[in-house]
């Protein structure tokens, strides 16, 4: 079995409870195909960067979960034919996993909360060093054209 | 006098921001970190401009292209310029 995540960008104007059915029906659809669903993670509404059919806004949410090939490909059928679903992209993350055993892991990352938001306030500072780099390069950039 | 002219350009050496700090992790969810590998008219930074190794320029594009289609990243830039 393999682990994937399906992120889904749906229509922003679609009402919450449309959007909770879909996602059932992706729920019902792991569960009929034996694989196990992870979590639907809400990245919230979004401005998309170019738009899709016409629509300038999107609402995320990453479903995780692990299954087999058909699995993926029933989600992605359904959501193909669904108007309200603007785009969706499946990545596959981990091949050959135990499903159980990866909840146990997660479950047990969420017991410790304190460690998780160390490295996230580990992370924050390599983001800003990322930013004073930037402009470093593009000096460069400019530099070589000069040549 | 020529010899000057040429080393007024001296080369710093670029280095891979990947390798040198391996908590930076290269995913398509994160659009902030991969915007810096990306021009503003959103093609992306070849590895001669940018200084990244071939190993993590690999991994750069492939991100950069899974969050373009998900709309995370333009396609072609935008035309605030």
């Amino acid at each position: 079995m393999n682990r994937y995540e399906t992120v889904t960008i749906f229509d922003a104007d679609t009402a919450e409870d449309e959007r909770k059915a879909i996602l059932e029906r992706v729920e019902t659809l792991i569960a009929g195909q034996k694989g196990t669903l992870f979590e639907f993670d809400n990245w919230g509404g979004r401005k998309l960067a170019y738009p899709i059919r016409k629509k300038k806004q999107g609402f995320y949410v990453r479903i995780d979960y692990c299954g087999g090939g058909e699995l993926v490909s029933a989600i992605e059928r359904m959501l193909l034919h669904d108007l309200r679903v603007l785009r969706f992209m499946t990545v596959r993350l981990d091949i050959d996993v135990d499903p159980d055993a990866l909840k146990a892991e997660m479950a047990q990352t969420e017991k410790e909360p304190v460690t998780e938001t160390a490295a996230a306030a580990e992370s924050k500072p390599a983001e800003t060093e990322t930013a004073e780099a930037a402009p470093e390069t593009d000096a460069e950039a400019t530099e070589s054209e000069e040549e | 006098m020529a010899v000057m002219n040429k080393r007024r350009f001296f080369h710093r050496r670029k280095v891979c921001r990947f390798c040198a700090d391996s908590k930076l992790k290269i995913v398509y969810k994160e659009p902030g970190t991969l915007k810096y590998f990306i021009t503003e008219r959103g093609k992306i930074i070849p590895r001669r401009i940018s200084g990244t190794c071939a190993k993590h320029q690999r991994l750069v594009a492939t991100e950069i292209k899974r969050a373009r289609k998900i709309a995370l990243l333009p396609y072609v830039g935008t035309s605030e310029l």
